[in-house]
């Protein structure tokens, strides 16, 4: 859905410093709201705590808490957020809009339930306070919630209103933990119930938003359901990719030296971590990029190339279309790599001299940035060419090179555990980098055969 | 012997003069066994028959062409073709076909290799072979409707041409078109004979309905025209034996490209005696009774009932005593009937009655004369039917209805007036003649009932097919050998 990146293009038309500033900030909260957000508080409320001088075993426990509601919030939600995203784009293009916010309501009700299935089973045996496992377990929630309205804020384009939900959520949850704090409620307490209402209040703007946008509510709330019969491979590519996205820390926790265990609840590898989080910052550049840039140039020939069918081209015209849609995807696709390979070796540098080090990291850590921020590009890369190849509706490849993103980062990763600390990183950044090559070279033999594909396939375009 | 009709839009789904003649030939010959291939385009009207299916009839094997239109295949799917192969397909979207046995044989391979209709049109190797004919012929139109006619065209042809077909000693198609490529490729591959017989020119009644039709445009009514010019020809050239009803369809059958010696008549026939109790109440009629204008027709357009109607009109406008019978099915083309109904409203014409479908010969011995305003016909039944009861006609000017009325040199004279079609006021005009002459309308039915007992009895017709399925079955029997 490539909506809301031509709303977000008009702000950097002035060119100015500011208008890009702003427009950079709006974009990373509509595109990659929840990351962000995820990423901000830890760095706040860590701030936070250690002013408050909690001890490094409850700052953990923090990271852990959230790092776990974060990332398993996502898995919770990858498959069916793909499966929703198809069914809100195909209900808007045939301008049948009426049925989409019941299905907002479907889906928010399936995560819940999957999502309570988890958090049941996780949270059962462990030995953490009751009032802190209740906590963690409200946010894992909000986080999928959060999730699955992306989902639907993209098809609002109000991307003013995201942000700024985004930034009140942030707010209210600072002054709620201060609050709580001052009033010398237990520190860790405090922290997450602030993050607990700011997450429900933005839930709450997010859903006012969507609300005022669609309006009418049909009780269709489940009829998305049949595009996961009908499309079980959209359920599984992102399920897959962001399996991949989150398997090698998992099996880091679990099976990899740097693994230790919080409160005998949450595993947790803290270098291997910490090195993630840092180089997840990297690729925010090629996310505004691509939402804004790479996929609204794309997406305008893409269309082009439809309507060169749809509106009675000869042979010679549609021809004509597919090249210049292929020229510009390379040509974006080209800069874009470009692009993110300069910022990624600027931050190699920069962080692994000059911020890991002074921030008081050691030797492993800034190791495994490096690699991590390589593998990052590629990871994201590879996210690209998924996206593209599924503009074409070619499921079967997406599929495909997902299914390889997951089962090369989890193999890979298992090896370089098994290899030792030497090559500890490497099995994302190789597995990431195959699966880039393998799905890059599906999406040439697709973008080759698009006019064959439209004319034969019959599933889009129509 | 088994004989397999193949019949396409009619028996046993549609009432009309061709699922009569079926019915008739299938009773007449108990001594055979007889199948059926149905094409029929409408899949919801599955099961419900409009004739009791003789003893002798054995099997009904059904193909729905609004089925065939959305075969579904699996996407790029691997398809071995020799390079002949190619050719031969390349040449049917052409429809430039030369060799249909080659056709057939690269079909039967396909077949064995599974693949469907479907497969066909989403590999790349046809997708190529179409660009290919795009370059040819096409450059200057939109690729994707050229794509999408191409595809709703020879998807049927495809699906037909992929599928197995009940075993009989004789295929015996009672049109061109789509039955007469089943009928030719069900008797190239069993290696049987294969009879044909033109009630009407499939080609050129295909061909007035696409000129007509508002949902084929400009540019490719001509690839539609010429691809159930190329459909017909598999018939033509493949036929053992190719049955015309009259000589002037014959010659149109030798300029569509139909081998002259293939060629033989037999007329259709009636059994005139079963006529013989309402042909008397016919002779009974006086002068002084109400005169009664009756039409035998099925309420579709191709029997034009508009003008009928207008013809009506005019002389109901100068002879209101006059009362209208039309007496036929009105539910094959509701739509049609409808306009109909609200046509003759607008024209205030009260005297006009529609009896739906009804056994004629209850109505038959009340009429006085009987009208048929076609646009298309063979040989019509209903015009014979009228000739046994020794009612005059008045017929618009197609198929053989002009044989049949002033016959041809064959000494029986006039049995009706003849007219244009649409011209209702040549069709007025010939009932007034006979509403007002008594004594020629009897003289006319008269000569129509001496022509029809001599030249058109049924017993001629069936022995000319007995004969010919004699013949043709033993070619079938010697294993197919043409030389």
């Amino acid at each position: 859905m490539a909506g809301i990146g031509f709303e977000l293009k008009k702000i950097f038309v002035n060119n100015t410093i500011s208008s890009s500033i702003k427009g950079f900030s709006y974009a990373i909260f509509t595109t990659s709201g929840p990351m962000i957000i995820n990423l901000l508080m830890l760095s706040i409320i860590g701030r936070v705590l250690i002013k408050a001088g909690a001890s490094l075993e409850q700052r953990e426990l923090f990271y852990a808490s959230m790092t776990y509601s974060y990332i398993f919030s996502l898995l919770n939600v990858s498959g069916i957020i793909m499966i929703i995203s198809r069914y809100v784009s195909d209900k808007l293009y045939i301008e049948e809009t009426k049925d989409i916010l019941a299905s907002l309501l479907g889906s928010i009700a399936i995560c819940v339930a999957t999502g309570g299935v988890y958090g049941f089973i996780f949270y059962v045996n462990s030995p953490l306070p009751f009032v802190f496992k209740l906590l963690s377990y409200l946010i894992f929630i909000e986080l999928s919630v959060i999730n699955i309205l992306m989902v639907y804020v993209s098809a609002v384009k109000n991307y003013k209103k995201v942000a700024l939900s985004f930034c009140l959520g942030l707010v209210i949850t600072t002054v709620m933990a201060m609050f709580l704090k001052s009033l010398q409620v237990e520190i860790l307490t405090a922290m997450l119930i602030g993050v607990a209402v700011g997450f429900f209040v933005n839930i709450l703007v997010l859903l006012i938003i969507i609300k005022s946008f669609f309006q009418v509510l049909t009780d269709k709330t489940f009829e998305f359901i049949v595009y996961l019969k009908k499309m079980p491979l959209l359920f599984l590519i992102n399920l897959l990719y962001t399996g991949g996205l989150f398997g090698h820390n998992i099996i880091f926790w679990l099976w990899s030296d740097l693994s230790v265990k919080s409160m005998g609840t949450y595993l947790y590898a803290p270098s291997y971590d910490t090195a993630t989080f840092y180089s997840v910052f990297t690729i925010i550049p090629s996310l505004v990029m691509f939402v804004v840039k790479t996929e609204t140039n794309f997406f305008t020939k893409y269309r082009e190339f439809g309507q060169s069918i749809i509106n009675g081209g000869t042979f010679r015209d549609i021809k004509k279309a597919k090249n210049s849609m292929v020229v510009v995807l390379r040509n974006e696709l080209s800069l874009i790599i470009k692009l993110q390979l300069v910022v990624t070796i600027i931050s190699v540098i920069i962080g692994a001299n000059i911020i890991l080090p002074i921030t008081g990291h050691n030797q492993v850590t800034i190791k495994l940035f490096v690699l991590l921020a390589i593998g990052y590009f590629m990871t994201y890369m590879t996210f690209i060419v998924i996206t593209i190849l599924l503009y074409f509706d070619n499921q079967e490849d997406a599929f495909r090179t997902a299914l390889m993103f997951f089962s090369l980062t989890v193999i890979f990763t298992l090896i370089t555990i098994f290899l030792g600390e030497k090559f500890y990183g490497l099995g994302l950044c190789t597995a990431a980098f195959a699966s880039m090559i393998y799905g890059g070279s599906l999406l040439i033999r697709t973008l080759e055969e698009v006019d064959y594909r439209v004319f034969t396939k019959m599933t889009y375009y129509n | 012997m088994r004989i397999c009709l193949i019949a396409e839009g009619s028996y046993p789904y549609v009432s009309g003069g061709v699922s009569s003649w079926v019915q008739q030939l299938m009773r007449s010959m108990p001594e055979h066994e007889f199948s059926i291939i149905a094409l029929s385009a409408d899949s919801t009207r599955k099961g419900s028959y409009k004739y009791d299916p003789p003893q002798n009839m054995v099997e009904i094997y059904d193909v729905y062409i609004d089925q065939l239109l959305t075969s579904q295949g699996s996407w790029n799917k691997n398809i071995n073709l020799s390079s002949r192969e190619v050719e031969l397909i390349v040449e049917l979207l052409k429809s430039e076909v030369s060799d249909w046995e080659g056709v057939f044989d690269g079909f039967l391979s396909m077949q064995s290799q599974g693949i469907s209709a479907g497969d066909i049109f989403s590999s790349k190797i046809f997708y190529g072979l179409i660009q290919d004919v795009y370059a040819g012929n096409f450059t200057h139109v939109s690729f994707a409707e050229m794509l999408w006619t191409m595809r709703s065209m020879y998807i049927i042809l495809f699906s037909l041409l992929l599928r197995k077909y009940p075993q009989a000693d004789i295929y015996h198609s009672v049109s061109t078109g789509y039955s007469g490529l089943v009928a030719a490729y069900a008797s190239y591959t069993n290696k049987k004979g294969f009879v044909l017989t033109e009630h009407g020119i499939y080609t050129r009644e295909r061909e007035e309905e696409i000129i007509k039709a508002g949902w084929v445009k400009g540019d490719f009514k001509s690839i539609w025209i010429e691809y159930f010019e190329c459909l017909s020809s598999a018939a033509y050239q493949c036929a053992d034996s190719v049955i015309s009803l009259f000589p002037k369809n014959k010659d149109i059958q030798i300029n569509l490209g139909c081998d002259e010696n293939k060629i033989k008549i037999i007329h259709n026939g009636i059994n005139v005696e079963s006529f013989d109790e309402v042909r008397q109440l016919v002779s009974e009629r006086s002068e002084n009774d109400i005169f009664n204008v009756g039409a035998i027709v099925r309420l579709v357009p191709i029997k034009d009932i508009k003008t009928m109607l207008q013809a009506f009109d005019y002389v109901s406008k100068r002879f209101p005593e006059i009362i209208f019978t039309i007496m036929g099915p009105t539910n094959e083309d509701e739509e049609y009937y409808e306009e109909c109904l609200k046509y003759k409203e607008f024209l205030k014409l009260d005297s006009v009655i529609f009896t739906g479908r009804v056994n004629i010969k209850d109505y038959l011995g009340k009429m006085d004369m009987l009208v048929l305003t076609s646009i298309s016909e063979g040989q019509p039944l209903s015009i014979l039917e009228g000739m046994a009861c020794a009612l005059p006609f008045v017929s618009t000017n197609v198929g053989d209805c002009e044989a049949l009325i002033k016959g041809s040199n064959d000494g029986y004279g006039l049995s009706g007036r003849i007219a244009n079609i649409m011209d209702y006021v040549g069709i007025a005009n010939g009932i007034i003649e006979l509403y007002q002459d008594y004594n020629k309308r009897r003289q006319f039915g008269e000569n129509g009932y001496q022509r029809v007992k001599h030249l058109y009895s049924a017993d001629a017709f069936i022995q000319g097919y007995k004969d010919l399925y004699i013949e043709i079955g033993e070619w079938g029997i010697n294993g197919g050998n043409r030389i």
